[in-house]
Parts: C-alpha cells; sequence; structure tokens
C-alpha cells in the first residue's frame, strides 16, 4: 500500500483553473482545425461554428464543458479488463479533486524505434524482425512490465504492412497486453480482427481490450482526417483509444511551459470530443494525453527527457486527477542519452519518478536511449531495476507498533545489537529494496569478482532470459486465424 | 553567400548611382537581420532602394553580413534556434523588397534550387520547414511541397521546376521506407543523373542514406546546408 500521502503538486487551484481557462479560450478561438468534414460536422451539430472551407471548428466552452463532463470519474485500467469507475455525476461542478499517489501503475514498454543498440561495438544498427520478436520476448518475461509494444520496427518490411505483422508478433509473443501505433484506419481493421483473434470474438475483445492504441494529434491545433478517422472507428467499436499531443515548446507550442500546457490540453480535449460527440458512453484514455515535449534551442534537438518534461508530467497528470477528476497516465523513463550510463541513468529516473509522484496510473516507455529513437535490451533491464527501486519508494515508511519497535529496541537495551533479534530477520526481506543488477560489494570484493559493470550484469539477464524464457504459445486454431489475417493485410495493404 | 546579378543572355552588368547614404543603410540592413526584425527589415529596404543602393551590395554587404553573424554565433552555440530562423526570416523579408529594384530580365543569381517534402504518411513538418527556411536564407530557390508527400508529386515537381536538389524529410521510423521509392521513381523517370538526393530527419543516418542511394545527408539544418551548398558546387561560407 502506497503510503506518500500527497501527491506532489505543481500549481495552486487557482493555477488549474487558470490552465484549464486558457484551454477553453484557445478552442473558441482560434478553434481546431480539423482536416475532416465527419469530425467537423460533430462539432457542428453540436453548436460549434464550423467552416468547412477553412477546416476549422471554433468551440464555444460550455459545449466543451459538456464533454469535460461526461468524461470525469472514467478511469481505465488495462490488463485487458475494462473497468469504468463513475466518481460523482453530471452535476458535478468544477471543482479539485485530491489527487493521490497510486499503490501499483503500469509500467509500458512500447517505442517503435528504427534501431537496436549493439551495447559492445556501440554502434545503433537497423531494428530486423528478429529484434522485434526478441524485444517483445524479453519484456514478457520481465516482472516489472506490464503492458508490451514492439520495440522497434521491422525495417525490412514495407512501411504499410508493419503495424499488421507488429500485432501478430505481439500476441504470438507476450501473454501481456499490448500497446500498439496505428496510422491508418485501414491497418487498424486488421488489427482489431488480430485482436479479435485472440480474445475470441467482437463481444469479449470489448470485454478484454487486449491491443490498445493511441493517437497523436498534430501541434499545434490540427487533427488530420487519418487521425478522425481512427478516434470514431474506436469509438464505435468501444474499444479504448488514447489521444495524445506532442507540441515542442518553443517550435509547435508556446516556448513557455504553462502555455505549452494549455494548449496541449485544448488540443487533447478537442480529440476527445471527437470520440464523445460520437458516442458520450465511449471508452478514452488519457495515456499519455498532453504530452509536450521540450527542445534544445543550441544544437536542436527534441528533447523527449528534458528535465522540464518530467514536471509536464507531474502538472499534467495534477491537471486531469484534481481538476477534471480522471486519472492518467504518462510517459517517462526517457533518455535522451546516446547510450545507456550516467546521463541516461538521470534522465530515466527523473523522467520515471516525477509522473509517478504526482500519481501516475501508468508510465511508460521504457528501455529506450538516444531521443527515443534507438532501443537497448540491456536498458530495458536497468530501466525495470528503476522502477521497482520507485516502487519501493511508493511504498513508503511504515509506522505501526510492529515497525516503531519499542519492545525490540527495550529488548536489545543500551550497546547491544539488532542482528540476533527475531523482529530483524522477520523484517530484513522486506523492509529494504534489494536490486538485481546494481553492484554493492566492498571494492576489494569487486575487484576479486572481476570488477564487473552493471551494463555486465544487464547484459547477462538479457541473454539469460532470451535463452531461456518462451511465452505461452497461442493456441493452434488462433494461430492460424492470425496468420491468415496477416497474409490477407499483405495482399491487400501492399501498395506497388 | 555571394549575391550577384546575372542576366540569362547577356554579359551586361547594369550600375546603380549610389548616395553617400548608403553605408549607414547597409549596417542598418545587417543589424536588422542580425536581430531578426523580419517586421521593419521592409523598411530600411525600401530605404536603401530610395538611396539608390545597388541591390547586389544590398544583399551581400547589409542582409548577408548580418545572417552570417547570427549563422557564426550560432556555430559557436551563443545564438540559439530562434535567433537563427528570425534572422533567416528578416533576410528574406529584404530581398523581397530588394529584388523590386532588379531591372527586367535580370535576376538575383540562386545557388540552385531545391524540391523539399516530408514523406508520403508523415505529417512532421517542423524540420523542414526550418531547413526549408535557411536554404532560402543561403541563396537558393525553395519549392516547399509541404508534408505528406506522395511519390508521384516529388516525381511530378521534380519533372516540372528541374531543380538541382530534391531533399526528402522523414520522422516516422515508417515512412523512412518512402525515401528509397522517391528515388527509384525518379531513376525510372530518367530523372536521377539530373538531380541530387538529400535526405534527413531524426531517425535518418548516414548508412540508411548510402543503403539508399542517396548523394547526402544532414544531421541537422546547418550540415544540411553545407552539404547541398557541396551538392551544387558552391563554396561554404
Amino acid at each position: 500500500m502506497a503510503r506518500l500521502h500527497n501527491p506532489i503538486r505543481f500549481f495552486t487551484d487557482e493555477e488549474l483553473y487558470a490552465i484549464h481557462q486558457t484551454s477553453l479560450q484557445i478552442l473558441e478561438n482560434p478553434g481546431i482545425r480539423i482536416d475532416a468534414p465527419n469530425g467537423l460536422k460533430l462539432f457542428e451539430d453540436a453548436g460549434a461554428e464550423v467552416s468547412y472551407k477553412d477546416k476549422v471548428a471554433k468551440i464555444p466552452s460550455h459545449l466543451m464543458e459538456e464533454v469535460m463532463k461526461k468524461t470525469r470519474g472514467e478511469t481505465w485500467e488495462l490488463h485487458g479488463k475494462e473497468h469504468r469507475v463513475k466518481i460523482g455525476g453530471e452535476d458535478i461542478v468544477f471543482t479539485t479533486y485530491a489527487g493521490k499517489i497510486r499503490d501499483t501503475r503500469i509500467i509500458r514498454f512500447d517505442g517503435s524505434c528504427a534501431y537496436v543498440l549493439d551495447l559492445e561495438a556501440k554502434e545503433r544498427r537497423i531494428a530486423n524482425s528478429r529484434d522485434v520478436i526478441d524485444g517483445i520476448r524479453l519484456n514478457d518475461a520481465l516482472k516489472n512490465i506490464h503492458v508490451v509494444s514492439f520495440p522497434v520496427n521491422d525495417q525490412t518490411l514495407a512501411p504499410e504492412l508493419r503495424t499488421v505483422h507488429a500485432a501478430a508478433d505481439l500476441v504470438k509473443n507476450t501473454t501481456k497486453p499490448g500497446g500498439i501505433d496505428i496510422f491508418d484506419v485501414n491497418e487498424a481493421k486488421y488489427v482489431l480482427r488480430i485482436a479479435e483473434a485472440v480474445a475470441g470474438g467482437k463481444e469479449e475483445l470489448r470485454k478484454k481490450p487486449i491491443l490498445t492504441t493511441f493517437v497523436e494529434l498534430n501541434s499545434p491545433l490540427t487533427i488530420d482526417d487519418r487521425t478522425v478517422d481512427l478516434i470514431i472507428m474506436y469509438t464505435k467499436e468501444y474499444l479504448p483509444i488514447g489521444i495524445s499531443t506532442m507540441p515542442i515548446a518553443g517550435l509547435t507550442g508556446p516556448c513557455t511551459l504553462a502555455g505549452d500546457l494549455a494548449l496541449a490540453n485544448a488540443e487533447v480535449w478537442a480529440g476527445i470530443g471527437i470520440a464523445k460527440l460520437t458516442d458520450p458512453n465511449a471508452p478514452v484514455q488519457v495515456f499519455p494525453g498532453p504530452d509536450p515535449l521540450t527542445y534544445d534551442m543550441r544544437t536542436c534537438s527534441a528533447l523527449y527527457s528534458g528535465v522540464e518534461r518530467g514536471m509536464f508530467y507531474a502538472g499534467k497528470i495534477q491537471l486531469y486527477a484534481e481538476f477534471y477528476n480522471i486519472a492518467s497516465g504518462s510517459t517517462g523513463f526517457k533518455a535522451d542519452a546516446p547510450l545507456p550510463g550516467i546521463q541516461a541513468t538521470y534522465e530515466k529516473l527523473m523522467s520515471g519518478l516525477l509522473p509517478i509522484l504526482a500519481g501516475a496510473t501508468e508510465v511508460g516507455n521504457i528501455g529506450y536511449v538516444d531521443h527515443n529513437l534507438t532501443y537497448s535490451p540491456e536498458q530495458t533491464v536497468l530501466d525495470c531495476e528503476m522502477a521497482d527501486m520507485i516502487d519501493r519508494v511508493i511504498r513508503g515508511i511504515e509506522v505501526s507498533e510492529e515497525t516503531l519497535a519499542l519492545d525490540v529496541i527495550r529488548q536489545v537495551g543500551i550497546k547491544g545489537n539488532f542482528l540476533m533479534s527475531k523482529h530483524t530477520s522477520k523484517h530484513a526481506k522486506t523492509e529494504f529494496w534489494y536490486p538485481e543488477l546494481a553492484n554493492r560489494l566492498y571494492w576489494d570484493t569487486w575487484k576479486k569478482q572481476g570488477s564487473r559493470d552493471i551494463l555486465d550484469a544487464a547484459k547477462a539477464k538479457v541473454q539469460e532470459i532470451l535463452k531461456i524464457h518462451h511465452p505461452k504459445p497461442l493456441d493452434r486454431s488462433s494461430e492460424k486465424e492470425i496468420d491468415a489475417i496477416v497474409k490477407k493485410a499483405d495482399k491487400e495493404l501492399k501498395k506497388t | 553567400m555571394r549575391a550577384e546579378l546575372h542576366h540569362p543572355h547577356s554579359t551586361e552588368r547594369c550600375h546603380f548611382l549610389q548616395s553617400k547614404d548608403v553605408g549607414k543603410i547597409l549596417d542598418e540592413l545587417a543589424n536588422c537581420v542580425m536581430n531578426g526584425d523580419y517586421e521593419s527589415v521592409q523598411n530600411v529596404a525600401k530605404k536603401a532602394l530610395d538611396a539608390k543602393c545597388d541591390p547586389v551590395v544590398a544583399v551581400e554587404q547589409g542582409l548577408a553580413k548580418g545572417l552570417k553573424v547570427v549563422g557564426d554565433s550560432f556555430g559557436r552555440g551563443e545564438a540559439f534556434l530562434p535567433d537563427l530562423v528570425q534572422a533567416a526570416a528578416a533576410m528574406k523579408a529584404g530581398v523581397e523588397i530588394i529584388k523590386t529594384a532588379i531591372p527586367k530580365g535580370f535576376e538575383l543569381k540562386s545557388l540552385g534550387s531545391i524540391v523539399i517534402g516530408t514523406v508520403e504518411g508523415d505529417i512532421h513538418d517542423i524540420g523542414k520547414s526550418i531547413l526549408a527556411a535557411m536554404f532560402e536564407a543561403n541563396g537558393f530557390t525553395v519549392h516547399d511541397l509541404g508534408v505528406d508527400v506522395s511519390s508521384t508529386r516529388f516525381l511530378e515537381t521534380t519533372g516540372e521546376v528541374k531543380p538541382n536538389i530534391v531533399a526528402m524529410s522523414a520522422l516516422l521510423t515508417t515512412t523512412l521506407a518512402r525515401m528509397p521509392e522517391v528515388i527509384k521513381g525518379l531513376g525510372k523517370a530518367g530523372l536521377r543523373q539530373k538531380v541530387k538526393v538529400m535526405v534527413g530527419g531524426a531517425p535518418v543516418t548516414r548508412e540508411w542514406a548510402d543503403e539508399i542511394g542517396a548523394d547526402a545527408h544532414g544531421t541537422d539544418a546547418s550540415e544540411g546546408i553545407i552539404k547541398a551548398k557541396q551538392l551544387v558546387g558552391a563554396k561554404s561560407k
């Protein structure tokens, strides 16, 4: 049980209100561009001022607040189980709720990188299908990972076929729920059929959405036609879709953090609006939701783990939990460092810890370095160790008669020692966190044992898992069905 | 950059009677670019023309001089990206006015023309647009096709405008494979020998550029400019 009693808060109640108001005003003027007439019509029918010529919907605040009310109190738990908790009712006025730190959280592994890191050579190489499957297998085995996606894209496959192949690889190589990036409705149709084949039909899939997806809006203030179609499709299927947006502060969003958050918040609500106006009972998932990046204005690189990004995560989780009453997750455990090492570690720890301390329901995506371009199997197991360590922090310090240990202190008395106490043997295994990879030996012992670096330990662990771990296979008939779906997709999606 | 006036059909030069104030105005033009003042640069450019400043001089010793200062400072890590792109925008705005004084038949010599776009399936705009702005500021003529550009559109435009360079950008790992499609298409259309191909974007590497047979690859906008200049045989700086 989490014993940290208050989540970190970056904003006062008044500041939350100011961000919310700014987002509403953005959606009123200039509004949002929606590159699809069906998306525009949804807002027009609900009372927005729509220009089909400019493809812009100016959304009045009262309309957006209706959408917000319909979304309040919804939480989504993955693990293939639909779990909706509606806190309060439609008559809720906008007040703040206390946020809370979650007892447990989902750690996600996803990335669709182009490269795999060869740690020994300090080189990255283009990923192939073997890397995809090994990455999924590795994460299937790691206990700290709850949602698995594909680590890399098979760069040898035609782009239009990758999503469907990846979905098939996922369900064949992990029993954990999967997350998948989809950019096109045509691909999504095949992905859903694969998911149905595993779940055992359409209805079963609704109850157990084993493959989640998320779409990205286009900052500033644009939703493209493919994204509109995907949101509507998932809404009609009653499958959760994550709506996210990644403005880059100073480039595709204002340079100031508050302004960027207000913009991203406006965009995400417009996206949720498409779902909720299609069907008010549609499930939406605020993962990652507003997900702004910062930018190194000296070297021109988009930063996945600038320290401000962790602040964004925490601020956004507070905004959603306290103001909109929606539990949400964020990305995290990110690194811009090219290689695993000191820089990657502090970047990852900061961007992973901040959202968790703010009450994230899920955090991802682990396993990457190099601005999220390169997947490192070794970094994946290191990230799991960090997540495990954070879990210990969240467990906090238990205060009870047992843990205050007055009797034990009296028993041992002045100048005694506690090693012989049963109290010590009872608590030593659970009170402290024990790392699997970190080195805690004294110098001489460490030398004697071969001066091993933590990266050696990470490498050995990866090799061991890949040697012995074979995920539970699907039953033969589902596997056959999936192979047939992939074959059909190959034929129908392939561009000449 | 070298700004030269040239006439496509003769070696004739045109002459301008410059007033004495020109030196001060040139400094003002340079300052406008250095400060990224893309709003008032046009008034100063008009002032330069009123003072009968030679357009080539106005560009070379005014606008371009300012841009070089910012570019060098950016290279040293002192100026930041917004300083650079705003300076480039000021340069472009200034050139627009200066161009109006160029006699009919003459034109400001371009380093070459570039067709640029983000490949099909990819709607990432900002990196491509930064590079396009910097190409223009460096004296290239740019045809920006925008984002989600199909192979067909790349090929059609290449056939129409006959550029020196075709530049492709991709940010998604799924859309990288569109790049070799365009290159193959150029080959089939008999255009490959007539243009140079540049590729860029976060997931693009030198190895990838080599593998797909691109002529150059830049890891960032500054390197992109250097590479483009090399491709058209122009000197850098």
